[in-house]
């Protein structure tokens, strides 16, 4: 027994110190594990998506690393001046709708374009609807 | 039968303590020193923005603003009527309006002085929760 109760312990612990999460709603959660931080470059190991049982399932979800240009919250590539694409990933379930999604290995470096200082990710239903979150680094 | 009655009290004061002791001793990672990070949900045109002092004895602010109707993305343009937050081991901070839309708290800079655990913020629109999230990510 105490060995259990040490071994929860140290996972309660662990779990603590890799997960952050970045959204939660009624339906949606959006986790990132292991996020380092590292002058101007941000990384994370995963950033897992889940909606709940009882909530629609997703059928795709992507992550966007931007220079914010326009000072419009998300990236537009249309906006005046537009925004900077640095990184992004697409993840999806080979088009079977599901309710977890995972992405892995995201940083805001983009080659010889720099370091993103914007984030968006994007959840994409079956029914054509998507839910859009913003932020920066 | 006794003995089951005591096995089983037992293991909720071993569960207990346990989950005291999870929570005495759940990580803190050091705040950042300067700057504003922020969080826009586009579905409903609201924004999280956490500042760090900008004085060296002035607090953390926390604003919750509504952005209107001009967001991308936008679904519902929902003002938020309440929002609260809490930081482990503190009482709960309700966020005071600052007219149109925007809500408003200081976190004291003592509170985190050894880091930050775990913090929580939701955001209302009368009944409906307009995000129920951690914000820890926007201290760090």
């Amino acid at each position: 027994m105490q060995r259990l109760s040490l071994t929860l312990l140290l996972l309660t612990a662990f779990l603590g110190a890799c997960k952050v999460t970045i959204v939660k709603t009624d339906c949606l959660e959006v986790i990132a594990t292991q996020i380092a931080r590292d002058g101007g470059r941000v990384s994370a190991d995963t950033v897992l998506f889940r909606t709940k049982k009882e909530c629609k399932p997703m059928s795709g979800a992507s992550y966007r690393a931007f220079r914010e240009r326009n000072g419009e919250p998300g990236f537009q590539s249309d906006g005046q001046p537009p925004d900077v694409l640095v990184h992004q990933v697409h993840a999806d379930n080979g088009g079977q709708p599901t309710h977890r999604l995972d992405i892995s290995n995201i940083d805001n470096q983009g080659g010889s374009s720099g370091f993103a200082d914007s984030w968006e990710v994007t959840v994409e239903y079956p029914d054509g609807d998507r839910s859009v979150f913003s932020g920066n680094f | 039968m006794y003995s089951h009655s005591r096995l089983l009290l037992l293991f909720l004061i071993l569960l207990g303590s346990l989950a005291w002791t999870a929570l005495a001793q759940e990580p803190r990672d050091p705040v950042r020193g300067q700057g504003a990070r922020w969080l826009t949900v586009h579905d409903y045109g609201i924004q999280v923005r956490v500042e760090a002092p900008q004085q060296p004895h002035t607090d953390w602010v926390v604003r919750v603003r509504d952005l209107g109707p001009q967001v991308d993305h936008l679904k519902m343009d929902l003002a938020p009527t309440a929002a609260r937050m809490q930081l482990l081991g503190y009482p709960p901070l309700h966020l005071r309006p600052q007219g149109q839309g925007e809500w408003l708290t200081e976190v004291p800079r003592d509170w985190l002085v050894g880091g930050i655990a775990s913090v929580q913020i939701k955001v209302l629109h009368h009944g409906s929760t307009l995000l129920d999230t951690s914000i820890r990510g926007l201290f760090l």
